[in-house]
């Protein structure tokens, strides 16, 4: 070592290393500087354009499945050129870019990307095999790959493989998700469940019976729920009752919204008898007003008998509150339909919760449906409808409203005129030239305002 | 000395070799990304930093000018408005968007390609123009969408008043195997972090500002909470986003193209670049 250090100084290597990292400092950034010239032309932009993928100029919608032709296989050349290409990019490309080539050399090609130094490279390299392993005949070749790497503990993306291979293998995988449900870290289970979720057929539930009991992971967990209620089996239904019926709040949530995502008759009965045996959590009851089961399983319990109006006051009020942050028109219309009979009801209370719980829903048609209450010979009927009208009257039916500012009760007439006061028109005229004389001062103060300034007199 | 020299030299190389799967911050919007009206200083940034081969990315980000086929795959990006023809916005300057007055309903939906896989979360930003009903001055009768003013100033908040907004994934060229067709996006409630079905989701906006949405990144196999299978997201993948706006609206709305941005963090490498764009 002496008579090296003696023959080659330090302070020689050093500067002979230092030489070669600014000489390669200085070719990356001048490489990165090439950011193109504003007034490089179109064409020779796009000719120049590193990893712009390549145009098919097809119209056949096959995905790039056209197959190969025997004279035109340089394609091959180009992705083994491209295993060794520097750039990240180019050898994610050259891995995209295969899937226009389904067959065995593809196929080989992209096995050994999957030994890349790059994890980006190798988790498109999963997802080109798995789209060619569901849309072409080497399905079995490639789940043997994958399977393979799902197995292989050293294998950085084993879950991404794993849950590849589950949506061509299916059932075959099983074992192998088994020894994820077993690994010590959660980032195993998690794979595994949504696995298990890709495959969804009965054989998966022994599995997700087995996640639940070793993963406490509220995410699994919740992934666990919607994976059996998509196998839809007896045995998964019932594993979900079984959880539905738990002292975990979140457990007995995410279950229950799991069995409402089915929205079939008879498990929204289900869910409706849990909810009249109070069996459920404020909080599950209010996940399943947003569930899109929400208008059959309450539409239920709302005509039941059996069900107290103490419950049922609950029940709207728990539909005006909560059922409202989102939902397809459909859903709100359901609901909408659910509540609309107990406009109706005998009770004025019950009838009240109802109206609130209409304009809560917001469907189609609610103008109309809460209109139909502005003539009930209960005051305090009339003045909760006017109240819930505010912010569904509109130019097109502000004039069912003109009758009520002569109501009784001072606060729906006030209301009432407040709702109409920006539509009202030159047609509504007679109207307000009658008004100049309403009893109920404030009104009779702001008509000929109103006259003044949106009719113009 | 010379071993100090050395050890600098090895650590100047480590640090001289380019990461192999970083991340870095894109943002995506209808048409050329660096001429969207509303960029900012930090879009700005991203478009200047945002290099591959020696290209800006967001050069090669127009899929409204130049729709193309990739593998197969016809590639687009979309503004479509039931509300009528554009016009000039009085909230922003030089700005052209289409308007629907209150109680009017209309429908506005961006349809905007991933130029990278991401690697985070999505922010959604909405930039709005949003008046009191009849007016156009937007530095005298700003207003908020569902609220109503009485004559006497009074004001209330009516959610039923609100448009609402819906956000879809739709496959690409290069999707995640198994993606074959769309399906709704979760948000993630801001502060809180529960999730919501991005489906008809009430939400509110205000005037000049910027509504940030948190769209949940898809994992595969998962089930959103609007019960589809999930996804991972690639790039070229597209994200459809629609507002609409309902008859009970009470306010002025105004929304264009540039009106709505993805943001998000991408993972280094996973490019998708248009063919026939570049400035």
């Amino acid at each position: 070592m002496d008579g090296i250090s003696s023959r080659f100084p330090l302070k020689w290597i050093a500067a002979v290393i230092a030489l070669l990292v600014i000489v390669f400092v200085w070719m990356k950034l001048n490489q990165n500087s090439k950011v193109k010239s504003p007034a490089t032309g179109l064409q020779e932009s796009a000719q120049r354009a590193p990893v712009i993928p390549a145009h098919e100029g097809s119209d056949s919608g096959s995905k790039g499945l056209e197959g190969d032709r025997p004279e035109n296989r340089s394609w091959i050349a180009s992705s083994e050129r491209a295993l060794n290409n520097e750039e990240v990019s180019q050898r994610i490309q050259a891995v995209l870019d295969l899937r226009k080539h389904p067959g065995a050399e593809a196929v080989h090609l992209l096995a050994n990307f999957l030994n890349d130094k790059a994890e980006v490279v190798v988790s498109e390299a999963i997802d080109s095999l798995g789209f060619i392993g569901l849309n072409s005949d080497r399905g079995d070749a490639v789940y043997e790959i994958l399977e393979e790497k799902a197995k292989d503990k050293g294998f950085a993306l084993r879950g991404q493989a794993l849950i590849t291979a589950a949506m061509i293998g299916k059932d075959r995988l099983l074992p192998v998700v088994s020894d994820f449900i077993y690994d010590e870290n959660d980032s195993g289970k998690d794979s595994a469940v949504r696995a298990l979720s890709l495959i969804a057929s009965p054989a998966c539930v022994h599995y997700i019976d087995v996640l639940l009991h070793k993963s406490d992971d509220s995410e699994v967990r919740r992934n666990s729920f919607n994976a059996l209620a998509k196998i839809d089996s007896p045995e998964a239904l019932e594993l979900l009752q079984k959880h539905m019926a738990s002292s975990n709040d979140e457990d007995q949530a995410a279950s229950a919204l799991a069995l409402s995502s089915l929205n079939r008759p008879e498990v929204n009965q289900i869910l409706a008898d849990a909810i009249q045996g109070n069996q459920l959590e404020t909080g599950t009851i209010r996940a399943l007003a947003r569930s899109p089961a929400a208008g059959s399983i309450f539409g239920d319990l709302l005509q039941r008998e059996g069900v107290e109006k103490a419950e049922k006051a609950s029940l709207l009020k728990t539909i005006a509150k909560h059922s409202t942050s989102y939902g397809s028109m459909e859903r709100r219309t359901e609901l909408k339909e659910a509540v609309e009979p107990l406009l109706s009801s005998s009770d004025p209370m019950i009838q009240k919760e109802a109206i609130r719980a209409i304009a809560g829903i917001g469907a189609e048609g609610t103008d109309a449906a809460l209109m139909s209450k502005l003539d009930s010979k209960d005051s305090s009927i009339r003045q909760e409808t006017v109240s819930s009208l505010v912010g569904y009257v509109t130019p097109t039916n502000y004039k069912e409203l003109l009758p009520v500012i002569w109501d009784d009760d001072q606060e729906t007439r006030r209301i009432a005129f407040m709702c109409v006061q920006q539509f009202v028109g030159e047609s509504d005229r007679e109207v307000l030239e009658k008004a100049r004389t309403h009893p109920d001062e404030l009104i009779r103060k702001q008509v000929p305002m109103l006259l003044d300034q949106v009719l113009g007199r | 000395m010379a071993n100090k020299i050395i050890l600098f030299s090895v650590v100047l190389a480590f640090m001289a070799v380019p990461a192999l799967a970083g991340n870095c911050p894109e943002f995506d919007a209808v048409g050329l990304d660096p001429s969207n009206y509303f960029n900012n200083v930090t879009n700005d940034r991203v478009v200047q930093n945002n290099i591959v081969g020696g290209y800006r990315l967001n050069d090669y980000s127009d899929w409204l000018m130049y729709p193309e086929m990739v593998n197969g795959a016809y590639v687009f990006e979309e503004f479509y408005t039931s509300a009528g023809g554009l016009s000039i916005d009085p909230c922003f300057e030089g700005y052209d968007s289409a308007y629907i007055d209150a109680y009017n309903s209309a429908e506005y939906r961006w349809r905007i390609i991933l130029q990278m896989k991401p690697q985070s979360d999505i922010n959604l930003s909405i930039v709005d123009c949003v008046m009191r009903q009849g007016e156009s001055d937007i530095w005298s009768r700003a207003g908020q969408t569902g609220r109503y003013r009485a004559d006497w100033g009074q004001l209330f908040f009516v959610p039923s008043g609100n448009p609402t907004v819906s956000v879809t994934a739709i496959p690409g060229p290069y999707a995640t195997p198994g993606f074959d067709e769309p399906f709704v996006l979760d948000a993630r409630l801001l502060p809180g972090l529960s999730l919501l079905c991005l489906n008809n989701a009430l939400y509110t906006s205000k005037a000049l500002w910027e509504e940030g949405i948190v769209i949940v990144r898809p994992k595969n196999g998962e089930t959103t909470s609007c019960g589809n299978t999930a996804y991972d997201l690639k790039q070229g993948d597209a994200i459809e986003v629609v507002i609409t706006v309902p008859p009970t609206s009470t306010a002025d709305i105004r929304y264009g193209r540039d009106n709505v941005m993805l943001r998000y963090i991408g993972i280094v490498g996973t490019y998708f670049m248009n063919q026939s764009t570049g400035s």
